[in-house]
């Protein structure tokens, strides 16, 4: 078992092998030989993660024991870009609302659990598919901060981008 | 690498002279390297803060993150290029990642790849150094790419083309071709990983050069 303490001072006892599942966890525990793990500061502030730690640690746990993602495999990256389909269970996890689920890819990102971002980055990435610009600004509260000039400008530029 | 490209010329062209091969050898010497990357930013001098959503409190690199599973896409990737401008910046690398050219000898090819539109648009809005992979179609044997085609004026597309990581050319008549490699593409030894030189059609032979030292003659 380790110990492992959110930056808002949350203490979080788990198995060894879920936390592993986390690979900034795991190369943290190892390189210091100790059984408690310290997420530090990000970005100077500090990052709340009690709360979308506690949906993280529900995803590791379930995905406990399964082998981990190779960082050196370009063509095994590749292949997982071509898809954007999410396992069911997965996809239950996830349906969460936005605030939520940004939350949970920002902790994917900053422990390393790369399945957990690919999860995350599908699911808004197939809520963004052949939608048009107003409709994903509305989607995601997003304001259009470009000149009229600027907006011309990129859809002369995108006359010329290339179908695959 | 080098003396597998020199091998691959003399498989392909017996008469080739040494000083031919010194010149691929010098040419593509730096297939390997890594490249580096230059990033096109959206500047614009009016920019004022605006208030972010959400999701806008994502970092870049995740927001590229998002925009690469539309790889295949063009269409989303557009507009996600015109949501706002942090969107732009993520999608715009992917959307300018490829570009085709031909001769428009083929009546059924699209107009849009005709030579040299794609790349004189495409210098003129300044995305050619986005360009990651070319690929140049000639149907004709006496073609556009030819020594007494190439004048400096075409040439400065090439030289926008600094991130060039494959180059494809088709039916190309490689002795025609060789002195002018070097004037177009000189100045990509540095970025250029990927090479694939086809023969005219029928003939099945091809040069296929990749920066992983996997050379192959077919």
């Amino acid at each position: 078992m380790v110990l492992l303490v959110t930056s808002d001072n949350k203490n979080f006892v788990v198995d060894r092998e879920v936390a592993d599942r986390s690979v900034f966890v795991k190369n943290t525990l190892e390189a210091r030989g100790l059984s408690i793990a310290t997420p530090p500061m990000l970005n100077g502030g500090c990052f709340e993660l009690t709360s979308p730690f506690l949906q993280v640690l529900e995803y590791c746990q379930h995905h406990r024991g399964e082998p981990l993602p190779t960082t050196d495999d370009a063509n095994a990256d590749e292949n997982r870009k071509r898809t954007t389909d999410i396992g069911e269970w997965d996809r239950k996890f996830i349906t969460v609302d936005h605030e939520m689920l940004f939350e949970i890819i920002l902790a994917a990102n900053y422990l390393d659990i790369k399945p957990l971002l690919d999860v995350g980055c599908k699911t808004i990435g197939n809520m963004v598919k052949g939608k048009s610009p107003e409709e994903v600004r509305k989607l995601f509260d997003i304001v259009n901060d470009f000149t009229p000039e600027e907006e011309a400008q990129i859809k002369k530029e995108n006359e010329w981008a290339e179908d695959p | 690498m080098p003396t597998l490209i020199s091998t691959c010329l003399l498989h392909i062209s017996p008469l080739s002279c040494l000083a031919k091969i010194a010149v691929y050898v010098a040419l593509f010497g730096g297939l390997w390297r890594q490249t580096k990357t230059k990033a096109k930013l959206f500047v614009s001098s009016d920019a004022t803060e605006v208030p972010l959503g959400p999701i806008n409190k994502l970092p870049q690199e995740l927001v590229e993150e998002i925009l690469s599973y539309f790889v295949d896409d063009t269409r989303t990737l557009q507009a996600c290029s015109l949501t706002c401008r942090f969107w732009y910046i993520a999608a715009v690398r992917d959307l300018h990642y490829s570009l085709t050219t031909d001769d428009g000898s083929m009546t059924s090819m699209d107009k849009k790849h005709w030579w040299p539109g794609p790349l004189e648009k495409m210098y003129e809005l300044d995305l050619l150094p986005l360009v990651k992979r070319l690929r140049i179609r000639m149907w004709r044997r006496k073609t556009w790419f030819a020594p007494d085609r190439l004048d400096e004026h075409n040439l400065r597309y090439f030289s926008a083309l600094e991130n060039l990581q494959e180059l494809g050319i088709d039916n190309l008549v490689l002795r025609d071709f060789m002195p002018d490699l070097q004037r177009c593409f000189g100045h990509l030894s540095s970025t250029l990983r990927f090479l694939a030189l086809k023969r005219p059609f029928g003939s099945s032979r091809q040069i296929v050069c990749q920066a992983d030292a996997t050379s192959t003659v077919q």
